[in-house]
């Protein structure tokens, strides 16, 4: 369950960690297991499918990277990437908050 | 792909080797240039998971072995590539919509040119060049009459009919090349405005090229049949002249003459060249063969 939460947002998190400067993608999976404390263990080759998709959707570029002895394609985030995460990034705040309100005990004060 | 790690035998295939294998064999439906490009970034990241691995202590096999089982399966990854490339009901359509419009226009031209054959097979050989009669049609009285009113130097409702037949041969077939030359330029059109948004065929080459031969073959196996039909039922018939409409003393009168265009199903009598069915149809207009006036007509102009 918490791996399928993940790949639901995993193209929100890939354009929250390309927002920060390009990267690849074997360090758009590493930075994704380190901001997230090790708890987001997805297969790594999930994460190909998902920019190659953004991609495709105009929400990031890619270029292949040759400077570093192993071709590598970096990926940067569009103008368009960065308006597509502030609005999710607002909706998932406005939703967790809702999901938080929901989870939160109620207190029974007695009269 | 590139030589195996320091580690692996020349003759070995290390895990990361394999894995590109793997994802290079199940790959083989995708496009070719999305396929390098997911071996290429597959790769680097093998490569880097599995520096990463021999810093922690790993040996490079294991480590190689390592990075591999947390990419995850061949499978998985190509078959996410194939979702990415799925075409959406209007890229599926658009091929469709483009080779009707192909097939239309390359038709309706093909008519065109046969009209204008048509036309000068006529201006040389005449009418009955293009139209011939047999003796199984009928001609109604009120074809007749409007065959005559229409073409009031027509001496015989034979003659209104031939002429009459024979402009509707040429002039339908002009009209189908003007409709397959808009169908041609449909097709221009669209096919410019599609190909700048890069939409690929929906369907593989090797499927599309199937789908055509196995069309065209039922197609080609179907008009054979058409031929061998015709010459096996017209075999040994001939237009009989006695049938044959003749002229007319009032236009009133009921005409009776069997037409058959080549453009119909049924070829002309073969038993007879045209030449001498032509000179039959002309005797018996000299004559003036009497006819039924209980005879009906079976095709109309």
């Amino acid at each position: 369950m918490a791996s399928d939460r993940v790949k639901g947002n995993l193209d929100l998190m890939v354009l929250a960690v390309l927002n920060d400067g390009p990267g690849h993608g074997y360090s758009v999976i590493t930075a994704l297991r380190d901001r997230s404390g090790g708890t987001f263990e997805l297969p790594e080759g999930t994460v190909y499918p998902a920019l190659h998709r953004l991609e495709d959707a105009g929400l990031l570029t890619s270029e292949w990277d040759d400077e570093s002895g192993r071709r590598r394609r970096v990926y940067r985030l569009t103008a368009a990437g960065a308006r597509a995460l502030a609005l999710e990034q607002s909706r998932w705040v406005e939703f967790t908050s809702a999901v938080n309100q929901v989870l939160r005990p109620v207190t029974v004060r007695m009269a | 792909v590139t030589a195996s790690s320091g580690s692996s035998d020349a003759l070995d295939v290390s895990p990361v080797e394999a894995f590109l294998d793997a994802v290079l064999i199940a790959s083989a439906a995708a496009p070719a240039r999305e396929t390098r490009r997911l071996l290429a970034e597959t790769e680097a990241h093998l490569r880097d998971a599995t520096n990463e691995a021999v810093e922690r202590g790993l040996t490079r096999e294991e480590a190689e072995r390592d990075a591999v089982h947390r990419f995850g399966t061949a499978a998985d990854l190509v078959r996410a590539e194939a979702r990415r490339h799925a075409p959406s009901l209007r890229t599926s359509i658009r091929p469709c919509v483009g080779s009707v419009l192909l097939f239309a226009g390359l038709a309706g031209i093909a008519m065109g040119v046969s009209a204008v054959i048509t036309a000068i097979m006529g201006a040389i050989g005449g009418s009955t060049f293009i139209v011939n009669i047999s003796s199984r049609t009928h001609l109604a009285p009120s074809d007749c009459t409007r065959w005559l009113t229409q073409d009031p130097s027509a001496r015989t409702c034979y003659q209104a009919a031939l002429r009459d037949w024979t402009f509707e041969t040429v002039t339908y077939r002009g009209a189908l090349s003007i409709l397959g030359v808009l169908a041609i330029v449909a097709f221009i059109i669209l096919r410019r405005r599609w190909s700048r948004r890069n939409l690929a065929t929906a369907l593989p080459r090797s499927m599309t090229d199937a789908v055509a031969f196995t069309v065209f073959g039922a197609a080609g196996i179907w008009l054979v049949g058409l031929g061998i039909d015709a010459i096996a039922v017209n075999s040994g018939r001939a237009p009989d002249p006695r049938s044959v409409p003749h002229r007319r003393s009032s236009r009133s009168q009921r005409c009776s003459g069997s037409v058959s265009s080549t453009t119909s199903a049924r070829p002309p009598s073969r038993t007879l060249p045209r030449a001498d069915a032509s000179r039959a149809h002309r005797s018996a207009e000299r004559h003036q063969v009497s006819v039924s006036p209980t005879m009906s007509h079976r095709r109309r102009g």
